[in-house]
Parts: structure tokens; sequence; C-alpha cells
């Protein structure tokens, strides 16, 4: 059922017929009257996105202006690069952006590991009456502020008062003071990032493999196949295009640290600055006093350049090894 | 479906699955043990999976004035549900079509939708936007029209859709059906687990929001609850951060259910979690029925 | 190394905006007024114009909402407005704990979308740096035109602390403007009745916490408590650490509410020649010795380089801990042991003990809460927005209403000029007072809290206080925004741990290589080329 795809892949130049007889304008007009009835269902969202979106665009300019609040954007003055120094210039800018870059790494790997596994393992038992309260409760965490997060791993890791600590020395162990103690927290953090946000990912996953047509599930079973080989060969390709999907994504924020995790829940320890200070979180401390609107989007900025590339790097990647997963 | 009966393997699957709900689950109960503890006794011995001095002074700290909770619960429910609804309908329409591999601005249009994920003018233009060109500053409508449309809701409904046979589309160009015909009459019956993962996205976002408001919100009647939680956090926080305050109010540290309220804000703000998401639920194990379509 | 945080550009709420600004509006909290002899009722112009021109107000409500009778008292307020001097005034309190306030106005003034009178202070919204983003007007020419009798009612001295660069930016609120020096130290509600009586029994004899006033003494008492309950901790302290007062080491600092490692030796009387501007390395050295010291000695929590100053409050709530000691403008006065303190609190005052100005409260500006005009605001209402600051700062009976409320309702009057709150179904807010216009012009609000509370302490503090000689000088931070805003993320790093006691010494040459690295030589350069240039200017 898939064949008829690869004869209607052919682009933005549409089917064309006799295209030397025709002008460019004149092709493009006949390709837009094919296409005319689904370009106005996607109308109302393109319209809004203009508007939303590309018109507050010209905002990206203030990264290289010296805002001045009467002035506004269009009247403050530019000033070139000079909102850009202070990140490159800064002496953890190699620090943090690779601290930045392994964790959303780490969050992307563990996070999609975990999701995909978890949306087929709820597959296996989706009669299960059971299931809506293993999902319910997994979507909890969502609703839980970072700062919240940090009470309750401060509750469990106070020195004093700490829950781990109790066990700690219940073990007859030297109770830690963890937060000095950098070596444990890329563990700490990535278990956190799993806890918000794994029952978002599983149930966009788990959707997916409800969506898909029984009929391939039936077959396999019919032909003796085990769990296993079912889950290989048939669930995880074919959501594999919204794996992939939402790889690309991720990767497009890949300079983009979640700030409130960085900042809240590692108690912002100056001892722990070395395993947890992000991109975010730096520009956060050095802008705080006397950083001005220009400098917070200079770096905003360079993070969406950045995540670009490497989104259409990513894509074209993509592409190449199989053009029906790559995004555009 | 792999047999219906008790074999170890599901056995496992579900013991699997319950430990990690435990693993869930555990510090919501701690979340809710400390909101009904004893602020004092907290204070003196740190948090505890069981509750200590049995209190509801928390829950009645942020009730105090239940009127304009209900109020601000009203406003968010309305926000919601106007906002969900919309949004769903717009990421379904546009989903749908860059879902489409015969559509021929599919790349370009897919290009146009992401571009937006990473680019951003910022808060001054935004707010600019809102207000002085569009006018929606202290209005309903600046809280639900910025999160009508995420680009990443729209590219995860682009993978759900891109899953629907061609051929059932085709087929039904041929009858000489419309693409507006096709997209109500076959489409969103179709595409049920994606309008309801993405619904239960779109309505998280607009039950959980409180920034725009903080930033658009002046009167008084139009104060989602999640402004009013977060007015309630951030009074708390002054009140725990600084204690000469406190002292200065008249307050006494140890009488006022700082942490406790801290937390039994968490549970006003993912209560209604447990209500509805089990209501969206049934339109996943509905599963899509394209077989039957197809017959 | 002190408080003005600010948060622009950067959404997300943070604990340590709260823990700064808080200590500030404890004190601005117990901030009240005493009635002046004459009233100056009628000193604005009277205008009969028929259409009157409206002004908004915008300022912080440390509440989860609008008081219930917002609309009434501000009817009655426009009554008087109206009247007075032709203005409708539409007042705009920011409820939130003060969290939303800096967040919401900040983006309305990038936007120019604030008009009318905006509340700003050096903690919450610092209006230093809203005047550097050129967000609020210039306003010699108001109130030489329409503010006669705010600047006889404030006084000059205070009113040019709201200078920048010679330009007067704000009205300031005339709350506790001056100060003493002092470790922010307090005996906790739950401990002082104990304390107090045994404190008599401490080996080397009676101390008193409010009589010590040097390092040796505190530390001296410490030891001794320390020695008495082994099992608590004498001074705990969290994120930000103590707070270095270079006053007590007899240094003026020369830049406040931002990175500030710049100071100028106290001197009895400076010439025309500009003191230098120096990085004090050795007063900064001594105080971590000194603070590294007592935390090996065990007077100080182990933890205090890493947690935050709510985690530290907490532990101080428990009863283990002793004192207390987080970041803050010190919030008690001399003299005000008796009256402005609260109950169960023992403030440790430390003087001024070297230089010339041994023992005086000090006035340097950075304590300060004000109203400022916004950019953006049209011409008419510029004037109509001095009119009503002006009569607000004249008129006790317009200021009582905007910042008490109704009588009897609201608060209940107990003498000629003071009142307490009526706890129970009072409808409007009375924790604002402070941010509407000079304190002392209205009713003096007592509390249980403050049973014998008075103003005149405090209006006799400010007007004795010694004016730092460098108040009016604003740093342009323009040209070298880089390099404060490197110098600022390494000294989130370090400022917790290194003034929290548990750096040893040594790791302060670390810091100042990190520090210049940063580009603080290069800051020094600019700011005393720029503050030569003022001194010059301004004593001719």
């Amino acid at each position: 059922m898939i064949r008829e795809v690869a004869n209607t892949r052919s682009g933005a130049t549409g089917a064309q017929p006799h295209p030397k007889q025709e002008s460019l304008a004149k092709r493009q007009w006949t390709t837009f009257r094919k296409n005319k009835e689904l370009f106005i269902l996607s109308l109302p969202a393109l319209i809004y996105i203009l508007v939303m979106s590309y018109l507050p665009m010209v905002g990206v300019i203030i990264a290289f202006k010296q805002y001045y609040d009467i002035s506004g954007i269009f009247g403050s003055p530019w000033v070139g690069l000079q909102n850009f120094a202070f990140f490159f210039q800064s002496q953890d800018a190699w620090i943090v952006t690779r601290n930045t870059v392994l964790y959303n790494a780490a969050f992307i790997v563990f996070g999609t590991v975990c999701a995909v596994g978890l949306a087929l393992v709820m597959h296996q038992v989706k009669t299960s009456k059971l299931l809506i309260v293993y999902q319910t409760v997994m979507l909890l965490p969502y609703f839980v502020s970072w700062i919240v997060v940090a009470y309750i791993v401060y509750g469990f890791l106070s020195q004093q008062y700490g829950m781990l600590n109790s066990v700690v020395a219940f073990l007859g162990l030297k109770p830690i003071n963890w937060y000095q103690a950098p070596q444990y927290w890329p563990v700490i953090l990535v278990f956190c990032d799993l806890w918000r946000r794994v029952g978002f990912s599983t149930l966009v996953y788990f959707a997916g493999i409800m969506g898909l047509d029984p009929t391939y599930f039936e077959a396999a079973i019919m032909d003796g196949a085990t769990r296993w080989q079912i889950a290989r060969s048939i669930t995880v390709p074919m959501i594999s295009n919204l794996i992939v999907i939402l790889f690309i994504l991720a990767v497009g924020t890949i300079f983009n640290a979640d700030f409130g995790l960085f900042y809240f829940v590692p108690n912002s320890s100056p001892f722990l600055s070395s395993v947890t200070d992000v991109i975010n979180v730096f520009v956060y401390n050095a802008l705080i006093n006397t950083g001005s609107i220009g400098m917070a989007a200079a770096v905003g900025l360079y993070q969406s350049a950045v995540g670009f590339v490497l989104v259409i790097l990513t894509n074209w990647i993509v592409r190449r090894i199989s053009p029906e997963h790559s995004l555009f | 479906m792999p047999s219906g009966g008790i074999s170890i393997i599901r056995v496992a699957f579900h013991t699997l699955l319950g430990c990690l709900t435990a693993m869930f689950v555990i510090p919501f109960v701690l979340v809710i043990s400390i909101s009904l503890s004893n602020q004092g006794w907290l204070n003196a011995h740190g948090f505890s999976l069981w509750p200590h001095g049995l209190t509801l002074l928390a829950y009645r700290f942020i009730l105090q004035e239940p009127g304009i909770i209900l109020r601000a619960y009203g406003v968010t429910i309305f926000v919601t549900v106007v906002g969900t609804t919309c949004s769903i309908f717009l990421t379904t329409l546009i989903g749908y079509v860059i879902s489409r591999p015969d559509y021929a601005y599919r790349r370009v249009t897919t290009l146009y939708i992401f571009f937006t994920m990473l680019f951003s003018g910022g808060l001054v233009p935004f707010y600019l936007l809102m207000t002085k060109y569009l006018h929606l500053g202290d209005t309903i409508w600046a809280m639900i029209v910025p999160g009508l449309l995420s680009p990443f809701y729209i590219l995860v409904m682009k993978g759900f859709l891109s899953k629907i046979p061609v051929e059932i589309i085709e087929s039904a160009k041929i009858d000489g059906a419309s693409e507006w015909r096709i997209f109500f009459r076959l489409v969103l019956p179709l595409a049920t687990p994606a309008l309801a993962t993405v619904g239960v996205f779109a309505a998280f976002g607009f039950w959980s929001e409180w920034f725009n408001a903080l930033l658009f919100i002046t009167n008084q009647n139009l104060v989602p609850i999640q402004l009013l939680l977060y007015r309630i956090f951030e009074n708390i926080q002054m009140i725990t951060s600084n204690p000469q305050a406190a002292s200065a109010l008249g307050i006494n540290m140890n009488a006022v259910p700082t942490t406790a309220a801290m937390m039994a804000l968490v549970v006003f703000v993912a209560g209604p979690t447990l209500l509805l998401f089990p209501l969206l639920r049934r339109f996943y194990v509905q599963g899509l029925t394209v077989g039957s379509l197809k017959g | 190394m002190q408080s003005g945080r600010r948060l622009r550009a950067l959404p997300t709420t943070t604990e340590r905006m709260n823990v700064v600004k808080m200590t500030t509006i404890s004190k601005a909290v117990i901030g009240a007024a005493l009635l002046g002899s004459c009233s100056l009722i009628g000193t604005g112009i009277i205008q009969a114009a028929p259409a009157p021109v409206s002004v908004n107000w915008y300022y912080p409500e440390f509440n989860t909402a609008v008081p219930p009778n917002q609309n009434q008292v501000q009817a009655a307020v426009n009554r008087i407005t109206e009247k007075a001097i032709g203005v409708k005034v539409h007042l705009i309190p920011i409820p939130g704990g003060g969290a939303a306030y800096p967040q919401k106005l900040s983006v309305m003034l990038e936007t120019g979308q604030a008009t009318g009178i905006v509340w700003t202070s050096s903690w919450s919204l610092p209006w230093t740096n809203e005047v550097a983003a050129k967000a609020f007007l210039p306003l010699n020419s108001l109130i030489a035109k329409y503010g006669r009798g705010l600047t006889r009612t404030l006084g000059t001295k205070f009113l040019k602390g709201m200078a920048y660069n010679g330009t007067i930016y704000a009205i300031p609120n005339l709350q506790i403007e001056a100060y003493q020096p002092q470790l922010d130290g307090e005996i906790t509600a739950s401990e002082a009745k104990a304390l107090n009586l045994q404190l008599a029994k401490l080996p080397g004899g009676a101390y008193e916490p409010t009589k010590i006033h040097t390092f040796p003494a505190l530390h001296a008492f410490l030891v001794n408590l320390h020695k008495k309950y082994p099992k608590q901790i004498p001074l705990v302290t969290g994120q930000f650490g103590t707070v270095l007062f270079p006053e007590t080491y007899g240094y003026w600092a020369v830049l406040t509410g931002t990175t500030n490692p710049f100071f100028v030796k106290m001197q009895p009387s400076y010439g025309k020649n500009p003191p230098k501007i120096t990085l004090a390395l050795n007063m900064f050295r001594q105080y971590i010795a000194m603070l590294h010291n007592w935390y090996q000695q065990g007077l100080i929590n182990q933890d205090a380089g890493d947690i935050t100053a709510t985690e530290a409050h907490a532990l101080q709530a428990t009863g283990t801990e002793v004192l207390e000691s987080c970041n803050g403008v010190p919030a008690w006065n001399p003299g005000n042991e008796a009256s402005g303190v609260p109950k169960g609190y023992l403030p440790i005052n430390l003087r001024i003990t070297e230089g010339p100005l041994h023992g005086a409260p000090i006035y340097t500006g950075d304590a300060s809460t004000a109203n400022a005009i916004a950019a953006a605001t049209p011409a008419p209402q510029r004037m109509a927005a001095m009119k009503l600051l002006n009569l607000v700062n004249t008129d006790s009976q317009l200021y009582n209403l905007i910042a008490f409320g109704f009588p009897k309702v609201d608060y209940k009057k107990i003498g000629p000029n003071s009142i307490v709150f009526t706890a129970a179904g009072a409808k409007y807010f009375a924790n604002d007072n402070w941010a509407f216009g000079n304190v002392t012009r209205g009713y003096t609000p007592t509390s249980p809290a403050y049973p014998k509370f008075s103003w005149k302490v405090m209006e006799n503090i400010n007007h004795h206080a010694v004016a730092s000689p460098l108040v009016g000088f604003n740093f342009n931070t323009t040209p070298v925004q880089t390099q404060l805003a490197d110098m600022a993320a390494v000294e989130a790093q370090w400022n917790q741990p290194l003034l929290a006691g548990v750096y040893p010494v040594s790791k302060l040459s670390k810091f100042e290589a990190a520090m210049n690295a940063a580009g603080q030589q290069v800051v020094l350069k600019a700011l005393t080329r720029q503050f030569d240039a003022w001194w010059k200017a301004t004593h001719k």
C-alpha cells in the first residue's frame, strides 16, 4: 500500500506533462490550480503564522542594536556585533556550550529510547484497565514547575534532613553533601528531565502506535511472529516517521537548555557550576545585573541560528538515507 | 493483538509499568503529604512521605477568597475549551495538508512552519503586536490567540497523518469528493488518536498558561487560575525568603503553611489532569479503524 | 557585592530577586508616617480645566489580588485630585508578591506602552537601569514648575539622590533612606525568649546583641553561643552569603545596584581632586579570612556555600540555628531597637569602626523607593503626573487615603496620627503605603509586631545621616556592558562560597584572576574616567 507514494513525490514542480511548451509562470499557475484546494485548507494557519510569528521576527534586529526604550526597535542605534561579545569573550563560553549540547544529546537519546520503549510496552497491555492509571500518573510531573521539583529534590538531597542521606546513614556510610558533589549531577539532571517529560512523549508514541492499522499486527500474529519481532519489524518502523520528526525537532533546540531545570534544581550551587551551567543559565547570571535586551537577543539568535543549521544538516542526512522520513 | 489471556510476559509488563508508576507517584505522595502537614513540623524535621500534624491549613490559606478562585477557574476553563477547540481545528488542517505526499508546496510549507519554531523576535515585538496592532491587551483573547498554533504540534500531527493510506484519499478523489469533504468525512474520523494527543497537548498548554496573562491582563475579572496561583506562589516565596518581612507583617513563620501551601498549589495545578485525561483517553482506545473504512 | 538585581528580557522569576528586594520591603513595611505640622494643601497650581487629565499610576501590590475596594478608594482619590489640580488618576496595582511587577512593567516600558507614573526602586525595576535604557523622563523642569511643594517636604538631599548624572529622574518616597551598616543578624522568634534569659549567663559576662558593634565582639558572642549550645550553629547563611558593608571598613561603595567591587576610601572631606577608585582588595581579604575562620570553628553552617536563602531561612526556623544572616540592605537602624524591631528579633548593629565617620548612619541611595514618569507619557499627562506627585507629597489627607484606605473600614485611629489596621474585614491593603509618597506626611501605622513604632526615629536618622560623597554619580555602563556581564557570570560562581566563609583566603587570587580576565580592569578604567569628569563638574 506504499507503492503509489513514489510517483507523487515530485516536489514543488508538480506533475508536468509538457514542460517545454509552457512558460515558468504558467507552469506554476498550473501547479497552483492543481493544489488550490489543499492550499486553501492550509491558509488559515499560514496567515496565523505570518502574523503571529513572522511579523514579530523583525525583532531579531534588536540583537544588533543598543536598545533604548524610548527609541524602540527601529529608532535604537546599531552597534554591530557588540551584543555578542560578552558571550564569546567569556572564559566559560566553551564549558557552558559543551554542557548544553551534551545534556540535550543525553535528553534526546534517553528520552526517545524510554518513551518508545514504554509506548511499546503500553501497547502490549492496551486492553488493560490499569493502563489509564499508568498513563495518567506519568503525565502528572508535567504540571510541576521546576521550582517545585527543586524543593522535592532538596527534600531528598538536603545534607541535614534529606531522605537520601538518611538511607546513606542507615547503610553506615558517610553522609554526602550532594550540592557540593558535581560528579553525581549529570545523572540527577538527566533523571529529573526524564521524570518530567517521559509521560508526555510516551503518549505521543503510544497514540502513533494506536493510529496504525491493526491488520498489520493481525497478519504478523497469523504468521507466528513473536512480540519482539513485531515490535522490531513492524511497530517501530511504522512509527519511525514520528520518531524522526521529533528527533529533528529536538536537534533544533540542542543549543537551548531548559533554564528552570539547570538553575533551580541544582539550587544554583556554585560548587556544581562546572557541570550544571548551561548557556541559558550563564546568560541569566551575566545579564541579570546590567544586561541589555540586545545582549539577551544576541545569544538567542546565536542559539537559533546554530539550531537551524543543525536541523538543515540533519534533515539533509535523513533525506540521503530515507527520503520519506525527512521533514522537508 | 497477541494473546488475550494472562501470560508471564504480560505480568512482567504490568510489573514494569507498575514500578515506574510508583516511581512517578512517590514524589506526588510526598507533595500531598507535605501539603497536609503542619508547617512547624516540616521546619523541624524536613519532608516525610506521611503527613505529620495533619492539617488543611495550606488549602484554607489558598482558598482564602473562594469567589476570586472560582471566577479564575471559570476564565481558565473558557480559555482552555475555546483555545483547544480552535487549536485542534487549525493544527489538523495544516498538519493534514503537509502530510499529503502529493501536495506540491509540502516542503516549503513545512519549512515555513518549522522556521518559526527556532526563530522568534522576542518579547518586545510580540507585546507590541498583541497590544498596539491586534488590540488584544487586557482581553480574554490575549490568553487564547498566542497559543492557538504551535509548530511542534503541527509537525507531530503531520507525523501521525502521514500514516493514513494514500489509496483511501485517492479513491475518494476518484469518486469526485472535494478536498474539503475528504478532510471532514475521511481524515478527521480517522485521526482521532492524533486529535486526542494534540488536544491533550493544547489543552494542557492553555490550562497551565500564566505568562501571557501576567503580561496582558490587568482586569481582575479576566485573571486565570494559573496567574492567581502564580501570585500566591510568589507571595509565599516572598515570605519564605525573607522572614523579616513576614515578621514585620506580624506573621509567625511557623504558623504560615509556606512549604505546605506551595505543595497544595501543585495539587491545584495538577489535580485536574486526573479528571481531564481519562475523559480524552477513550479516543486513544478507539484507535484507527482504517480496516473497516477500507472494506 | 550587593543587591539590585534586574530581570529583563528573561521572564523567569527567581528566588534571587525575592531575597534581594524583600529585605528592603520589610523595612518599607514598617515605614510609616507622622503628620507634618503645617498643611500644604494647594501648593499645586489650581486649574479649572473642564475635562480632567487622566494619569496612570503603576505600583506593585504585595498580595494575590487587587484590594476589594480599590474602586471606591480610587473614586475618593479622584474627588480630591480633580478638585485640587484637575487630574484624574487611574491606580494600577500589579499583584503578585512583587515579582510580577518588574516583569510586567519592564516589557511595558520597553514597548513604550506604559504611560504616567511608574513606581521604581533600587531593588525592583531598578531605576538606574531604566534611566540608562531611557525609559523615564528627566524631571528637573517639571519639578521646577509643578513640584515646589514636594521639594520642600522631601528636602533636596534625598531628591538629589535620585539624580542620574545631575538630572533628577524620580521622586523618592522618603522611607528609611539612611542606615547603619549591619550584619543582618536576628535571633529567631522561637528562641529569643529563652536566649534573652540565658544571654546573661553566657560565659564571659553579659552579652547584649544590640550592643555588639565590632566584628571581634560579634565573634566572641558567637563563640560563647556555640559553647552554650553546642548542637546549634550560631550563624546560618545561604545564597549570596553574608553582606560585606564596605562602610564598616572605612570605604564608600562607588556603585550601587550593579556588580560592584569598586570603592573609595572614606575621608573627612574631599578637595577638588577626585578620590581614587580602588578594588580595596585588602578589605576583601580581611573579611574573607575572618569568615573562613568562623566557618572552620563551626560558627557557620557547613552547607552555607550551596543552599538557597529560602533554605537557610527554613533551617533557621527549625530553631537549630541561633543567628541568621542573609543578603540584604540592612533593615534596622540605631535607635530602632526599642521601637522598630519586631518581637523576637535582636539586631546586631555593626558600627563603622574605621575612618572618620565613627558610628554615624549613612545615606548611599541604595535603599530608596521612588516614583518616576514613563518616557512615553504624552505632554499634558506629564504635567498632570507631576502635579499629582506634588499633591500626594504635600496633602496628608490624600496621602492617607491612597496609602491606607478608609477609616473604620481599613484602619482604626488610636491617636491623632497613629492607626492600627483592622485585621479582619479590611478591604484595602496597607502594605503599600511606602509606594506613594513621603510617608512622613501620613499616619503612623502600628501593629502587634511593632507596638512602639515611631516614625520620628527614622526621620531623625534620615536627616542626620552622612550622605556618601558619591551620591548622584551614576556610571554609564553602556560602553562596558560586555565586561560587566562577564564579571557578573564570574561572581555567580564565587560570591556565595566566598561570602559564606567556605573558601579560604588562598582562593581569592583565583577569583581576582577570573574577574580580571572578565574585564574588571577595563571597567575600572572607564569608571575612573567618568567619575573624575563628574567630580570635576560638581566640585568646582
